[in-house]
């Protein structure tokens, strides 16, 4: 195994088709812009890029919009290099990010791009394209509509039972995140907003309100990753790979994903986003206490409560206090998404692990401006996409 | 692997609004009226998801519910129907 380098990332600004910022741009477009800032911020020409992992958001039984790697490169010179396309739902950036490391680490390649990019349909994502009666998501969205928001409720729902958590330390959160979107020039939302804003804003799907749902965006993420050797010849201050993880749920797995399953007698948790992260902690060698800071996937404020609970950021139930305390802040002790997250960005579904990964690279150069997190040395960022995926990344100086 | 029977009864382990309606392939009748989805502990040991008849402010993690039978939508002059919960 070789080591691993970010040499370069890039993004294009998150928003929403028609508006000022992504208008009617074509994802092709939009990743265009991200590539070329990355190979511009690693000082890489294309015909330098070996091989491209692309996170494709062509996932089984989905509607099948969405990212074709080979579409990037035709767009950008068809220099015939290989072309991987991943799909793993909303954690297919990471996975991309996986496969492009692995294939470096493993002496593969030296210099890799991976890229992500959206530009998504609008309205809540459809999860069955499928009118196939033998297909579960089919039934379940058919026979009950349960829809990500209703998903992400129950789960926010059953915490307000266990821990006492309140609605007013939900929409906490989000005053937390938007704050740090302000002079973040890639998020869509770069306003801060008042806790009465968060409750006057309409219930999604109760106890989950609009302004605590990440909303789809289009938006690109692209990143240059290399080999040590390779490393040294472009910069003397490289961003390392610690550790790139994949995982998929397991049987102990409890939470509602399907029509039915076993009544689990333990905690109802993601295993999948446990088990990557985990692993991620295991092959860098470092733990959780040694994290400056964390990106992790907010498709709601209900994650940004649970999971550093469930990775051992913190204690189970001691969330609610950290976020009042100011500690998940970019100057608090535990730093959650710095980047202003999900809910600043809003999803552009195959981008996002790409984006963490872009995010990471800034925060631990200094480069991260207002919300930058002081002498940050570790990061970790996190995906977690429909089927069972999650990935996880830690990356240092 | 013997089939099994299981029977209706069941506890709510949580539950979810739906105010808006849910994307497709989900129908209902319109004009759309926001219910409640219920994740539900059977007694016999299944996690099993569904609608709730009854309305979302009378619902609370915990309470007892069976499996009914109720109409999901109507099209072309008929009902069809689904699994939903009803608290007991």
């Amino acid at each position: 195994m070789q080591e691993v380098a970010v040499l370069g990332v890039g993004l294009h600004r998150f928003g929403k088709t028609g508006d000022g910022i992504v208008g009617t741009k074509s994802v092709t477009e939009l990743c265009r812009h991200a590539v070329e800032m990355a190979l511009k911020d690693a000082g890489v020409s294309w015909r330098q890029i070996e091989a491209v992992a692309a996170a494709s958001s062509r996932f089984s039984g989905g509607k099948g919009w969405g990212l074709n790697g080979n579409d990037i490169v035709e767009d950008i010179g068809s220099t015939g290099i290989p072309v991987y396309n991943m799909s793993a739902g909303c954690a297919a950036g990471g996975n991309a990010f996986n496969v492009g490391y692995s294939m470096v680490a493993g002496g593969l390649y030296d210099m890799v791009l991976v890229v992500g990019g959206e530009v998504m349909p609008k309205g809540m994502i459809q999860t069955s394209g499928n009118e196939e009666v033998t297909d579960p998501e089919f039934l379940r969205q058919r026979c009950i509509g349960f829809p990500g928001p209703s998903f992400w409720a129950t789960l926010a729902r059953r915490r307000m039972h266990d821990y006492g958590t309140t609605e007013e330390q939900m929409a906490a959160v989000t005053v937390k995140a938007r704050k740090c979107s302000v002079g973040n020039p890639f998020a869509r939302f770069q306003k801060e907003v008042t806790l009465e804003e968060v409750l006057a804003s309409p219930y999604v799907s109760n106890p989950l309100r609009l302004f605590e749902i990440c909303p789809v965006s289009n938006g690109a993420a692209a990143a240059i990753i290399c080999s040590k050797h390779k490393a040294r010849e472009f910069t003397n201050k490289p961003v390392w790979v610690a550790s790139s993880a994949v995982a998929t749920m397991t049987f102990e797995d409890s939470l509602p994903r399907g029509l039915a399953g076993p009544a689990p007698s333990g905690p109802s948790l993601h295993t999948e986003a446990k088990a990557a992260v985990l692993k991620a902690f295991e092959h860098a060698g470092i733990g959780p206490k040694d994290m400056s800071f964390t990106e992790l996937q907010d498709n709601t404020c209900y994650y940004e409560l649970a999971f550093p609970e469930e990775w051992g950021l913190c204690q189970p139930g001691e969330a609610e206090r950290l976020l009042a305390a100011g500690e998940t802040t970019p100057t608090g002790r535990m730093p959650i998404n710095p980047s202003g997250g999900f809910v600043s960005f809003g999803e552009a579904t195959t981008a996002m692990g790409v984006f963490q990964i872009a995010e990471l690279t800034w925060q631990l150069r200094g480069q991260s401006g207002a919300r930058q997190v002081p002498g940050a040395k570790a990061g970790l960022a996190q995906t977690l996409g429909l089927g069972g995926n999650a990935t996880a990344a830690i990356l240092k100086r | 692997m013997e089939p099994c029977e299981f029977g209706g009864r069941g506890r709510i382990w949580s539950y979810s609004v739906a105010n808006f309606p849910p994307p497709p392939p989900h129908k209902y009748d319109n004009p759309f009226k926001p219910y409640a989805i219920a994740v539900v502990d059977l007694d016999s040991g299944l996690r099993l998801v569904g609608q709730m008849v009854d309305p979302p402010a009378a619902l609370s993690v915990g309470a007892a519910v069976d499996l009914v039978i109720d109409t999901l939508y109507h099209e072309q002059d008929k009902a069809f129907t689904t699994w939903k919960f009803k608290l007991v």
